[in-house]
């Protein structure tokens, strides 16, 4: 029976997210935007639990929005799937065996790096920022979950934005740069609401407080 | 070895437990997917079957946000009654210090109003009687005892006031000045115990003379002395300044008769004058810098008797001093006089022909007659009315004037000889 208090936890994670999207979010606009509270939950699972619960999570949101409020047809139903799969493949936490592969994949680095050091010296700056930018995401140890969650919020807002955009464009819509900015201003909205839903969701995890894990290497895949 | 087999059953534990949510996992993503795909199904193809699940989940899903929403609308609803409280108490105390500030301003137009209707008042006053060469100035200074009342003003000789200058407000006289120093000069109000001022009774012309009672009684009135004996004055008329007896416009009204006891007590032989100026609220007041000539006090004098002394030039080398009356006429001592020639022998006129006063000067032997422009009669002219006072009678019989009883065939006037 321990073994179903995760899962249900998502589970009650998920719905209040839903039910903070359709029901509060509509009385805490800021101007013309809102934030997307489903996408906050979901960056809060996804960074806690790991990506299999991310996409439950994702999938579980995706079917109540084409459900109970899909104005077009199959657009919630895969973009929340398919936007959570790929922020978890980016923020959530490695796995044992990745963890593994990052380290000798750095080692290498780092060997091949002192063998070209004097090359090194000539590379152009811009490329060794990019290589920088790259190595953040390929690291071998697991990042911060609080700053993993704003950033993981931030990017799937930025993504459904886009898709949202993407279809306006397609159905003649006529973007202009208002729309670009309300999409701007909801990811940054996001972002904040992510931040100050992680505590009392990390607390509801039982990953704050008392009786929580001090580490936060594995949490989700170690599971 | 209890230990171990604690251990060992932990781990056993632990992996079924790892196993189990990795079967609950893989179902439920399953279960998920063909959800998913099955709703994708329902877009593209008409089956009721395939439109089942969603009904199932708007089915279960609606009550339940239907109450989370119903709580989320009392909870804003509740904080927008608060809000809306706030506002209104924000706005009541907004509304509370605009009315106090609408008050102060209120208070503030009606005294500017209050002002303006005394410089209007004033600036009446200076145009109707432009010809005394009237002079505003401020009330600087009251003397606050119980026995005087005297003003100070900001005016003095720089400004052309003199000694005995009618001040006046309000189409009434407050007094005149005395002790003028260079930029100052204090007014002798007409109820001050020691003013005394020729007056004369509007209806009647009956002459007197007005003195303060403030050093008496303590109250803001005046006495009016020596009035005929047999006129009883009527309550409510206007008593104005005679000019007699001191360089002092005519005209300029002093008060009302407030009340007169003559007829029924003989110890009292005064009439109770009410003056027309409000002596605790004086602001501004108009001095009258025009001083009657010796000449026109004595043309005010002759009003009342018509009989004046002149000179009238006779035929004769030495003539004689003769009652005459009109004006216009007066002695210049300027004139050059002819010695009167000793040895000529007048031969005794037929008919003595009075010389008429011509614009230019006469040369007659004996005294030389100058015609004098006669100077303007400047009255005051009462621009605005009386204030309120005792209401007059309503039939304003007029006071019978007092006929000099003589025979008129015994009297010698000039008109008769021409």
């Amino acid at each position: 029976m321990k073994q179903l208090v995760r899962p249900l936890r998502v589970l009650v994670l998920t719905f209040v997210s839903y039910l903070l999207e359709v029901c509060v979010m509509q009385h805490l606009y800021i101007g013309p935007v809102t934030a997307n509270a489903c996408l906050a939950g979901i960056a809060v699972i996804t960074v806690s639990y790991g990506k299999k619960a991310a996409f439950c999570s994702g999938c579980i949101i995706g079917i109540l929005m084409e459900c109970m409020l899909a104005n077009v047809p199959v657009l919630y139903l895969l973009s929340y799937p398919i936007i959570t799969m790929l922020c978890a493949q980016w923020f959530a936490d490695l796995s044992d065996r990745q963890r593994e592969r990052r380290k000798l994949a750095v080692a290498m680095d780092r060997q091949n790096r002192e063998v070209t050091r004097f090359h090194a010296l000539y590379t152009a700056k811009l490329i060794r920022v990019l290589k920088r930018v790259v190595q953040f995401f390929r690291r071998d140890e697991n990042m911060n979950p609080y700053l993993r969650i704003p950033l993981c919020a931030l990017t799937m807002a930025l993504m459904f934005n886009t898709v949202l955009a993407v279809y306006g464009y397609i159905s003649d819509f006529g973007l202009d740069s208002g729309h670009i900015f309300r999409a701007l201003a909801s990811s940054l909205y996001t972002t904040a609401l992510a931040l100050v839903l992680m505590l009392p969701y990390r607390a509801f995890l039982k990953l704050i407080g008392r009786g929580s894990r001090t580490s936060y290497v594995s949490e989700g895949e170690q599971a | 070895m209890a230990k171990e087999e604690r251990k060992q059953k932990k781990r056993k534990e632990r992996q079924g437990g790892s196993f189990a949510r990795n079967l609950m996992m893989f179902g439920g993503g399953t279960l998920l997917i063909v959800l998913i795909v099955i709703m994708l199904l329902g877009n593209f193809f008409d089956q009721p079957i395939l439109n089942r699940p969603s009904e199932i989940i708007s089915n279960i899903m609606t009550p339940i946000q239907k109450t989370v929403s119903g709580a989320v609308s009392w909870v804003t609803g509740y904080f927008r009654t608060m809000k809306y409280r706030s506002n209104l108490e924000y706005e009541y105390e907004q509304a509370l210090m605009k009315l106090e500030e609408l008050q102060d301003r209120a208070m503030l137009a009606d005294e500017y109003a209050a002002r303006l209707n005394a410089y209007d008042d004033l600036s009446m006053e200076r145009i109707g009687n432009e010809a005394m060469n009237p002079l505003s100035a401020t009330v600087i200074g009251h003397d606050t005892g119980n026995y005087f009342s005297t003003l100070e003003l900001d005016r003095g000789t720089k400004d052309g006031v003199q000694d005995y200058m009618a001040v006046v407000f309000n189409g009434g006289l407050v007094g005149y000045t005395y002790d003028v120093r260079s930029a100052s000069c204090k007014v002798a109000t007409v109820i001050d115990s020691d003013t005394t001022i020729p007056a004369l009774m509007e209806s009647s012309r009956d002459q007197g003379s007005v003195k303060g009672t403030y050093g008496l009684k303590g109250e803001a009135l005046c006495r009016m002395y020596y009035l005929p004996e047999n006129h009883l004055p009527r309550t409510g008329d206007v008593v104005v300044t005679s000019g007699v007896g001191m360089p002092f416009p005519k005209g300029i009204p002093i008060g009302t008769v407030r009340e007169s006891t003559r007829g029924m007590e003989d110890n009292k032989q005064y009439v109770v004058i009410q003056p027309i100026v409000d002596f605790q609220h004086l602001e501004y007041v108009i001095i009258y810098r025009y001083i009657p000539s010796y000449a026109e006090t004595a043309q005010l004098n002759s009003e009342s008797t018509s009989v004046s002394a002149t000179l009238v030039p006779l035929a004769t080398a030495r003539p004689l001093p003769e009652f005459a009356t009109g004006v216009g006429t007066s002695f210049e001592e300027g004139g050059v006089s002819t010695p009167i020639p000793a040895d000529v022998v007048t031969p005794e006129p037929e008919v003595t022909e009075t010389p008429t006063p011509a614009p230019e000067a006469s040369v007659t032997p004996g005294i030389v007659f100058v015609t004098r422009s006669p100077e303007p009669n400047l009255e005051y002219n009462r621009t605005t009315p009386t204030p309120e006072g005792p209401t007059p009678s309503p039939t304003p019989a007029p006071t019978p004037t007092p006929v000099p009883d003589f025979d008129m065939d015994s009297q010698h006037f000039e008109e008769e000889e021409e």
